[in-house]
């Protein structure tokens, strides 16, 4: 496990949720749960989706999306510029705000909302993306997530999904154990990753899904524990999770090649990636994590005690588990592994 | 009241209480400053004494002086208020996000963006015409007596008189910021993806993009006579020489001194002198006749610094210097041409 490291300067940016989920999946609920709880935090929240919230002490600001194609050669980088004036707004006020929350409406894609915070260096420096929270309703998701769309039109639910750091799986007093475990299956067989929390009433410990750094560099990888939990496959399921793991020192330009080769040409389809990796000769471990192409990578901890062990995760679309192995291997050391 | 200023140049200085966003030069030898918490206040400039102020119910994003002098339109997160100073609110009309707000030369209407419509405003107050262009609308210009619409995508010239669809002037990205010429042969946008791009009116033709920058850019500012554009991206400021052809194949002014991102920008009167002010707390003034293209030039002048960044410069007239910072300072001084 990474220990996450205390940077010397300590993040003093404020921390970004962002709320997904289908319409009626309880993203309001889990809303106003957080508004009401007792936890002197002071928070703004961005609507995409006219919701119920009638709370005094936060400021709700509603926004219609607004998907901006970015013009740098990539032809998967989208931001949202409705949040990138939004934000840009809310941090020049003068009370300022512990934590936002960014509820999308039902059908939004959250990869533009992600890459708002990678590609934006005022949001940058003032804002952290902290993680997407997706809200599933337990009776009615594998529904949504079953359902067969044209050809070149996106499941959302799907999407949803596999960018999530958190589930939360509410609306379990509805089903029963059987269709639960289905579910839960199911939902680890597009991200084997993903921390779920089965709830009731949208009734998760605010803990669990605010500041929770999933962004964070030094965490990445940190709380995984489904690490290697093989997708199994259902259905004709195109949204899978690879996770690669394996000893031996990496060749940082034949590993700058193969990511860089890998986000170019399957950067569409490869949602989310993480990765700690044991770089040859260096002392400290290097993570990295990417949306779609954009990335971001730095050096962590030093390995210290622990074993130097390479692990890393890819979230997409049609994704060759064999492939992705191979090519990683041919990236460590020649005779290391 | 004092406020500790590094600088022997200053003649006056004003506290607000909130972070000013912009300084609005008016007649009468006033200053409106907006705060950006909703504060509206007018502010002698041969005293540094308030005049008037009053408080608006959000943030202001955009603000102008009517030509006559005698009403001021603010643009906030919710719609357009237009003010007179001393007497109040003439009339409010919400309708979305308000970032462009351009009066008429003639004095008899006003312009504004409301979320993805662009509106005229009459005499009476109320809408005279309005059309609504694909996106949230980022700039607005009278060119004689039609109007340029910048959004994401491109600028929509449209004829109001005429019932006929705008001439477009296509760009594929998010333009955030809207300049042009005192002639109206050019018009300039900053854009998100760190670029400029220029048209020449009515010449299909004639456009070019001006890659390189380090930020988005979001402040443009011609000169008085229109030969040179000054914008923001980054840490400096690039000057274009509009003069002839236009820049396209020429190298720009780089004018330096800051160590963060520029922010605001404003010519002096006679056009001979550029104040920017920058995050990092700077405000400084360059003589453009001494900057060559292709060299760095450094600042002539550095007017004042302060420990929060500067957020608004403007001139008043050929020597006197008005500067703003987010702590709510403002600060005003003479500088011999």
């Amino acid at each position: 496990m990474v220990e996450a490291t205390q940077d010397p300067s300590v993040d003093t940016r404020v921390p970004v949720t962002v709320l997904t989920g289908f319409l009626g999946a309880g993203k309001t609920t889990l809303l106003n749960r957080i508004l009401t709880e007792n936890h002197n935090l002071r928070i703004a929240v961005i609507e995409n989706e006219f919701g119920e919230i009638g709370i005094d002490d936060a400021l709700v600001i509603d926004a219609e999306e607004e998907i901006f194609e970015m013009n740098n050669g990539c032809i998967c980088c989208t931001v949202r510029g409705d949040l990138i004036r939004i934000l840009g707004v809310l941090m020049r006020r003068r009370d300022k705000f512990d934590q936002i929350l960014i509820e999308t409406t039902g059908l939004a894609d959250p990869a533009p909302v992600a890459q708002t915070f990678f590609v934006d260096d005022e949001i940058k420096e003032l804002l952290r993306l902290d993680s997407i929270v997706t809200v599933v309703d337990a009776k009615h998701a594998l529904a949504h997530l079953d359902e067969v769309k044209p050809i070149g039109v996106e499941n959302e639910a799907v999407e949803q999904v596999a960018f999530a750091d958190r589930i939360v799986l509410n609306k379990t007093d509805l089903v029963d154990a059987e269709s639960l475990d289905a579910l839960t299956r199911r939902l680890r067989s597009i991200n084997a990753q993903v921390q779920i929390l089965p709830a009731v009433h949208a009734d998760v410990a605010l803990s669990e899904i605010l500041d929770v750094g999933a962004f964070d560099l030094q965490r990445v990888l940190a709380d995984e524990p489904n690490f290697l939990q093989d997708s199994d496959h259902q259905h004709d399921q195109t949204v899978t999770s690879v996770g690669i793991e394996c000893s031996g020192d990496v060749d940082v330009e034949l590993l700058n090649a193969w990511l860089g080769r890998l986000l170019v040409e399957r950067g569409v389809d490869i949602f989310r990636s993480k990765g700690i990796l044991s770089m040859a000769g260096e002392e400290r471990k290097y993570v990295f994590q990417g949306v779609h192409m954009l990335f971001d990578g730095d050096f962590g901890a030093p390995w210290g005690s622990d074993k130097r062990l390479n692990r890393l995760v890819f979230i997409g679309r049609n994704l060759d588990r064999a492939e992705l192995n191979a090519d990683f291997s041919a990236c460590l050391v020649s005779g290391a592994a | 009241m004092t406020v500790a200023i590094a600088d022997a140049l200053v003649d006056w200085t004003h506290a607000t209480n909130e972070s000013v966003v912009a300084l609005h030069v008016g007649g009468l030898d006033t200053v409106a400053i907006l705060g950006a918490d909703g504060l509206v206040r007018v502010v002698d400039l041969s005293s540094g004494g308030s005049i008037w102020e009053m408080h608006l119910p959000e943030g202001p994003l955009a603000a102008a002086w009517s030509p006559d002098g005698s009403r001021l339109a603010v643009g906030t997160t919710h719609g357009v208020h237009i003010l007179k100073p001393g007497v109040g609110v003439l009339a409010t009309i919400e309708g979305g996000w308000c970032a462009a707000v351009a009066w008429r030369p003639d004095g008899q209407a006003l312009a504004a963006g409301l979320g993805r419509r662009a509106v005229i405003v009459g005499d009476g107050m109320v809408i005279t015409w309005s059309a609504t262009v694909a996106s949230t609308v980022t700039g607005l210009a009278w060119l004689d007596r039609s109007l340029a619409v910048s959004a994401y995508g491109g600028i929509s010239l449209f004829d109001p008189t005429r019932d006929r669809p705008p001439k477009v002037m296509s760009f594929k990205g998010s333009l955030l910021v809207l300049a042009v010429t005192p002639d109206g042969r050019w018009v300039a946008t900053g854009n998100q993806d760190a670029s400029l791009h220029a048209w020449r009116v009515g010449r299909s033709d004639d456009e070019l993009t001006m890659q390189g920058y380090a930020a988005k850019v979001t402040a443009l500012a011609f000169s008085p006579t229109g030969r040179f554009l000054a914008s923001n991206g980054g840490s400096e400021v690039t000057l274009w020489d509009f003069s002839g052809k236009g820049p396209s194949g020429t190298t720009p002014r780089i004018l330096s001194g800051c160590t963060d991102l520029v922010g605001s920008l404003a010519w002096s009167a006679d056009g001979e002198r550029l104040a920017a002010a920058s995050r990092d707390g700077r405000v400084v003034v360059w003589r453009v006749d001494s900057a060559l293209p292709g060299r760095p030039c450094p600042a002539t002048t550095q007017f004042s610094r302060r420990a929060d960044g500067a957020t608004a410069v403007a001139w008043v007239g050929r020597e006197r210097l008005l500067a703003a910072w987010s702590d709510g300072t403002l600060a005003l001084g003479t500088l011999p041409a």
